[in-house]
């Protein structure tokens, strides 16, 4: 089985959001929304700090779909718009959505966005990758893993212009693949593992 | 798309989104005063069914000190998509959220999109839309009515630093004065260049090597938001376990990734560096060796008069600026002859510490000249003065001296901001040459991000004008004009000049008020437009007339940026514009009709010249999609740069004690304090915080500033720490008004415990409409330090020296 | 039976009410939901609250009808007609409720074309059809010519544990997601049941003494403090199990339950859960555990409205508050997703913590709803209440009846 996922390492993510931004780009996200979003961990603001004068710590935290193994967002949709493909990502038939929002309530990750209206784009057409549906009013969506492009064999945007070379992407059930030699003798981990969801998605510092 | 469209086809196809274009213009104007929208001019294609799409290359921002090679997807003559480019090697493969942002910048609604004519005061921003024809009438009529009532010399032009790469011809062909290009950012290389050469702040090594170092000072550094692809380098060298520092009143991105963060009271980065000295000379942790071979410090001075004793009185006349005059040579005392030798001399072994009565005249070497003056300075009084405690600064100078080969990057900027500036850069230059950390693997300081040899370096023809035109350049720093007896009277900026590279703006927009005319060339409704006579818009690097545009030497590729968008509403190149203002004069004969024409001059017989260029021709760069490696570029690029240890001084050594700053006493780095920004400064009673400003992800300068992409996630805000927060009832969200004697702004609070108590921070300037009143240099020093005009860069402006209140709006 | 002057006012004024929901719902169809207050971050607002308040309103009626059939409650069977009618008009609403809430309406037949078994919300989907379906056969059964009391204790054996499946499934929406510490609770369907149980007996104390003012249909005083005494153990049940849940969540005290517990007792959601504490718990069971008080209609209405703002406010802040903080906190947090802050300059489109106001629109919409359902109630109990048989006359038989097909099903 191919189990498409990523690893992240945020000891190299300096906040710079490029990933949210690139992936805001390349997917046609529209106003108003992220699929990716970069946090500062704990803090009330961006670029905030935890501790005390001086002694001071801050983490960068990007966060988009999980790409669970045993996502929660997938058994809740009663249409079975969102899904999991042979590829292990999480996806969203977005002409299956009802736009009820259970799948945002269940997802322990707010990973998912919802068009509240028409969607509003700035600049005000379709930009990005020209294979990438146009989502419609009233429909959920979510980090695709960069559906279109990794079909393509490309890495995902966020993948490929991040700066430092934070993340790599790749077959976690390949043990040659890069991600998979990249996490061997390491310490990852996954967002809120305790919820038992088995992101796809791992950490490390 | 090829290569060989014409400027001619370049029109053709143009034809319907100019016109669509030049509507939406007209009603932008009819709308508001000054520009509204750019939506709704895209949409009569939305109708296409299949889109056409095409790929265009092109070289990105100069200003961040990057030149990512960007790969843009255009679609129905749209920047659609953006992403690194492919025709680069691994390392290249670069960009950041502010190249990806512009498929957004492009057609933000700042952009200008006719010409303008002022119609209100100025600064109201009242205009109404003109033709080209009367725009061009307008300035070159302003032109020459200053020329005829004030004198030639009374015309400024000046192309701001991100405008003028390429080319800059209508300045030269009027023989306009450009204001100089003094001081800004550059306080930190004025007490440098002394002693290893001019431009030595930029590293003579390359920046991969942070690897190779076993630790890493950042002096006021902030490569996460700045030049950000170059924090990669950073990122390596922390993985590989080097120890980072980060010198820097806030918690800095860079701070948060360091192993150590450094606190420092702003101003007083100095102290902590000479506290370091102090140290490593009491604990004998300097590198004898080197000191010996390499620096000036053996040199013998006459202790009476504070000059260097030479073999000649003659010395040179700018330490600065090595020329090929004889000058004097310095002695030293020899051990080997127990005698006196010309410090060149072969086979000697010169005493580092001593002194010598000889001729009547009471010697002594540098070293012991320095030895007395950081006596001045206990570990204490630097603990004291920057906040950092004593046993932190000895652990720091023993980790620096004693732990392998070491590095300082210092930021532009920053601690550049301040008068004393140029104190810290002597101090940081005496550190480096008595630990030996400079010309070794490993080892280096300056300032590292962009400007150090990273990458072979592209040779191209330099399109020269004819000798008799030129700047006409008074020596006067444009941000001093306010303050100075001047002749300007008529002014023409590329960009926004006046609100970013001065400080106290309330005076300097005093002074553009004053002028007899101001026009501005703008792609974008900055600051400044609203005091401009007439505006002009200019297209951003992505369109142009032709498919190509600007060719550029960029970290080992050569860029000719290709596969244009037409220019966006009634808004042309900078060089048409250039050609429409010098055809008022009959000069256009003398600047290239073209890009194509200027980028084939760059590049004709250039691999003759330089045989790192084979191949690289104007058709060659076409078929390679506009960008070409220049021989040697690649990953494993690592120049071995000073390993001689010859340095481009006048003695080629090292050169720590600067006697043409013997009138300011400041031979060795006097400690000094800043302007304004100085904890015992009396003026805190009723300012009691320090204002500081910095790089911000979202912007370069106040580029990016109407990016509604941005916009989501940034605005103007003012950082400031909770408990000053909580002292003047602040919160998040909260609007502020920040202010001193010298003006104010209002903008919204963020609460952040990043930051040192006492200390405001604030992203660099933005366009002032998105403030809720004034902007922040309104509050920024203008003060400029007299030591600093006998200085390679002159006086710096030290907009971080400024002291404010704020209160709740 | 002539209409009353009253009667027409207050149809006409609950008609005006639902048309303007109905013009409020079709400029929402129009915006889409984004004319409301939710957002990314509370992605459920007021109508999913309506939604669970109203399939708890619904099941009063029905476990007290069924519960007469099945358990041989000879007083309750008077009522069991009203209580079913009621019931019939809170499920219809409860159900509208999802439907106002869903942003793609136009695509719900995929709910035939590719259900997903596995989802609590095709579940309650289901549940709730089959309870519409339950409540009109019971209906029918009971009003039709040829009641049959046979077929209505036949029925009524399956809308009891319906009625209480309806409930269960309803939290299972909630209760079942492991992403919301305040939701993901064992107890989650018993405390649905038990709020269903008071709020329904309440409102059906309501809609009877209703009735009985508007001449309509009278209720012995006797069975309505008989109701009384039994909303009284139901307050107490749900007392319980809210008292179990919170103690739970606070016991261990984690940081994620500490956050929770901090929004409720002293947050943004602490109106709600005090509101619910003294107007929903307290005073009614204080005032209705007095057999005393029982007997006076006045107190038991009080006691019965304050039982079903309480368990509105219950609902309010079970939503709500598992909203508020996101698992994973940090500015600038998550993307609201309003295209409002598109031309704002600043942080607007982010929010570190939920917020969440209902908007104009929807409260217009619910108001509708409501008042559609009041008007519903209102038709029906005209057509079947007025002209059913008298309330005394042939009811023992009846129940006799009854109760001999209840022994031998």
């Amino acid at each position: 089985m191919t189990k498409l996922g990523m690893a992240i390492n945020l000891t190299r993510c300096i906040g710079c959001q490029t990933c949210a931004h690139a992936c805001k780009m390349q997917n046609n996200v529209p106003t108003g929304m992220r699929w990716n979003r970069v946090i500062t961990e704990g803090c009330d603001v961006p670029d905030g700090a935890l501790g005390e004068y001086p002694n001071l710590y801050r983490t960068y935290l990007p966060i988009a779909c999980q790409h669970c193994e045993n996502p929660a967002c997938q058994k809740v949709c009663p249409t079975g718009a969102t899904y999991k493909d042979d590829q292990g990502r999480v996806e969203v038939d977005y002409d299956k959505c009802i736009g009820c929002r259970m799948c945002m309530a269940a997802c322990p990750y707010n990973a998912r966005v919802f068009n509240w209206e028409d969607p509003v784009r700035d600049p005000d057409f379709n930009y990005g990758d020209k294979s990438v549906p146009v989502r419609q009013k009233g429909v959920v969506e979510k980090c695709t893993l960069c559906k279109e492009r990794t079909d393509r064999g490309e890495d995902p945007m966020c993948v490929a212009c991040c700066p430092t070379r934070a993340r790599v992407f790749g077959d976690l059930d390949d043990p040659s693949s890069e991600i998979s030699k990249h996490l061997a003798g390491k310490k990852p981990t996954q967002l809120l593992a305790e919820k038992g969801t088995e992101p796809q998605v791992y950490y490390y510092e | 798309m090829t290569g060989e469209k014409s400027l001619q086809s370049g029109l053709t196809r143009r034809s319907f989104l100019k016109a669509s274009g030049a509507a939406a213009g007209a009603l932008g104007i009819a709308g508001a005063a000054g520009m509204v929208t750019a939506e709704g001019w895209l949409s009569p294609t939305e109708a296409h069914a299949e889109p056409e799409e095409r790929v265009a290359h092109l070289c990105h921002q100069f200003h961040c000190l990057t030149g990512c090679n960007l790969k843009c997807t255009i679609r129905d003559e749209r920047v659609a998509l953006i992403e690194p480019s492919d025709l680069v090697d691994e390392g290249h493969r670069t960009i950041c959220l502010r190249g990806i942002n512009e498929v957004e910048h492009i057609y933000s609604k700042d952009r200008l999109q006719t010409p303008l004519k002022r119609v209100g005061e100025r600064g109201e921003g009242e205009f109404v839309a003109i033709s080209w024809d009367e725009a061009i009438d307008a300035i070159a009529t302003a032109i020459n009515d200053s020329w005829a009532k004030h004198g030639k010399d009374s015309v400024f032009i000046r192309k701001s630093t991100e405008a003028s790469i390429g080319f800059d011809f209508i300045g030269q062909l009027l023989l306009a004065d450009q204001g100089g290009n003094w001081g800004l950012d550059r306080g930190q290389p004025n007490g440098q260049t002394p002693a290893f050469g001019a431009f030595s702040y930029c590293p003579s090594r390359s920046i991969w090597e942070f690897s190779d170092a076993a630790t890493i000072i950042e002096v006021g550094h902030n490569p996460l938001e700045s030049g950000i692809v170059w924090s990669r380098a950073l990122m390596d060298a922390k993985e590989a376990g080097v120890y980072i520092v980060a010198l820097d009143p806030r918690f800095s991105g860079t701070a948060s990734k360091a192993d150590l963060w450094l606190p420092v009271h702003p101003g007083t980065d100095a102290a902590v560096i000479q506290g370091m000295i102090r140290a490593i000379l009491d604990e004998g942790w300097y590198d004898e060796d080197f000191v010996k071979a390499n620096t000036s410090l053996p040199f013998l001075v006459d202790r009476k008069t504070g000059k260097s004793y030479r073999s000649d009185e003659v010395t040179c006349p700018n330490p600065t600026v090595v020329t090929a005059e004889e000058t004097g040579a310095p002695y030293v005392w020899d051990k080997v002859s127990d005698s006196l030798k010309l410090y060149s001399e072969e086979g000697i072994d010169p005493v580092l510490e001593g002194s010598w009565k000889i001729d009547g005249k009471e010697l002594a070497t540098e070293f012991t000249l320095m030895k007395e003056w950081i006596s001045d300075y206990s570990i204490d009084w630097a603990a004291e003065t920057s906040g950092i405690d004593r046993q932190t600064i000895v652990d720091l100078a023993d980790r620096y001296a004693n732990n392998g080969p070491a590095i300082i990057d210092y930021g532009l900027g920053g601690p550049d901001k301040y008068t004393n500036a140029d104190v810290l850069g002597h101090s940081m230059s005496i550190l480096t040459a008595i630990t030996g950390n400079y010309g070794r693997k490993g080892s280096g300081f300056g300032f590292y991000g962009g400007v150090g040899a990273d990458n072979p370096a592209a040779t191209l023809n330099f399109w020269a004008l004819p000798e008799e035109y030129h700047y006409n350049d008074s020596g006067m720093a444009m941000y001093e004009m306010p303050y100075m007896e001047n002749n300007i009277h008529c002014a023409l900026t590329f960009g926004d000049a006046f609100t970013l590279e001065a400080a106290s703006a309330n005076d300097t927009l005093e002074w553009v008020k004053s002028l007899d005319f101001f026009a501005i060339i703008d792609i974008y409704h900055s600051s400044a437009v609203d005091y401009a006579d007439i505006v002009l818009p200019a297209c951003t690097k992505f369109e142009c007339e032709e498919d190509v545009k600007q060719l550029r030497d960029s970290f080992g590729y050569v860029m000719l940026a290709n596969g244009m968008i037409d220019p966006l509403f009634e808004s042309k190149s900078d060089l048409q514009i250039e050609r429409l203002l010098a055809a008022k004069w009959g000069l256009d004969h003398l600047i290239p009709e073209t890009y194509e024409e200027l980028a084939k001059f760059s590049l004709d017989g250039v691999d003759k010249l330089d045989p790192n260029m084979r191949g690289i021709t104007y058709d060659a760069l076409l078929k390679n999609g506009g960008c070409m490696p220049v021989a040697g570029t690649g990953d494993d690029w690592r120049p071995d740069g000073h390993a001689d240890q010859v340095y481009t001084t006048p003695s080629t050594k090292i050169e720590l004690y600067y006697e043409y700053l013997l009138d300011q006493g400041h031979q060795f780095p006097v400690y000094e304090n800043a302007n304004e920004a100085y904890e015992s400064n009396p003026l805190k009673e009723t300012y009691p915080l320090y204002f500081m400003q910095g790089k911000s992800r979202y912007r370069i300068h106040a580029y990016y500033s109407s990016s509604q992409w941005f916009q989501e996630d940034f605005g103007p805000c003012v950082n400031i720490f909770p408990s000053d927060a909580e002292a003047r009832g602040i919160k998040t969200g909260d609007d502020v008004k920040v202010f001193n004697d010298r003006g104010s702004f209002v903008c919204t609070a963020l609460v952040n415990p990043g930051l040192q108590p006492g200390v405001l921070f604030m992203a660099e300037t933005t366009y002032t409409k998105y403030y809720k009143e004034g902007f922040l240099q309104n509050v920024t020093n203008s003060a400029r330090n007299e030591r600093c005009y006998a200085m390679f860069h002159g006086p710096q402006i030290p907009y971080n020296d400024t002291l404010v209140q704020i209160e709740k709006a | 039976m002539k209409t009353s002057n009253t009667f027409k006012i207050t149809a006409a004024v609950l008609g005006v009410l639902t048309v303007a929901g109905v013009a409020a719902w079709i400029y929402q169809l129009m915006g889409g939901l984004g004319v409301t207050g939710m957002n990314n971050g509370t992605s459920w607002g007021l109508y999913i609250t309506c939604f669970m308040f109203f399939v708890g309103l619904s099941a009063g009626g029905l476990i007290v009808a069924s519960s007469a059939s099945v358990f041989h409650v000879k007083e309750y069977k008077k009522v069991a007609l009203p209580a079913v009618i009621l019931s019939t008009v809170c499920i219809c609403l409860a159900g509208m409720f999802v439907l106002i809430d869903l942003g793609g309406i136009q695509r719900i037949y995929q709910l035939l074309l590719s259900p997903n078994v596995m989802s609590p919300l095709f579940w309650d989907i289901c549940v709730i059809t089959l309870y519409l379906i339950i409540n009109i056969v019971y209906l029918y059964f009971m009003v039709s010519k040829k009641a049959d009391p046979r077929k209505v204790a036949i029925v009524s054996r399956f809308a009891l544990p319906i009625a209480i499946l309806v409930h269960s499934v309803t939290a299972w929406i909630f209760g079942l997601q492991i992403a919301r510490e305040g939701w993901y609770s064992a107890i989650m369907a018993p405390i649905f049941v038990a709020s269903a149980l008071d709020s329904g007996l309440a409102l059906l104390i309501l809609a009877l003494s209703g009735l009985k003012k508007a001449k309509v249909f009278d209720t012995d005083k006797k069975l309505i403090a008989n109701l009384a005494g039994l909303l009284a153990t139901c307050i107490a049940i749900d007392a319980f199990f809210v008292g179990c849940e919170v103690l739970t969540v606070a016991y261990p005290q984690a940081a994620g339950g500490a956050a929770l517990l901090g929004e409720m007792f002293g947050g943004s959601t602490a109106l709600f859960f005090w509101g619910e504490i003294l107007i929903g718990l307290i005073i009614p069971f204080c005032i209705l555990v007095f057999a005393k008080n029982r007997q006076k209609t006045g107190l038991v209405i009080i006691s019965s409205a304050c039982v079903v703002v309480g368990v509105f406010f219950k609902r309010v802040w079970l939503l709500f508050t598992s909203f508020i903080h996101p698992n994973i906190y940090g500015a600038p947090g998550i993307s609201s997703g309003s295209t409002e802050a598109a031309h704002a300059s600043g942080t607007s489109i982010w929010a570190t913590v939920g917020a969440y106001a209902p908007t104009w629109v929807e409260i217009v919409v619910v108001v509708g709803v409501i008042s559609l359902g009041a008007l519903a109630f209102m038709l029906l109990a005209r057509r079947f209440l007025a002209k059913a048989p008298k309330a005394d006359v042939g009811d023992s038989a009846v129940d006799d009846r009854a109760a001999t097909a209840a022994q031998t099903v």
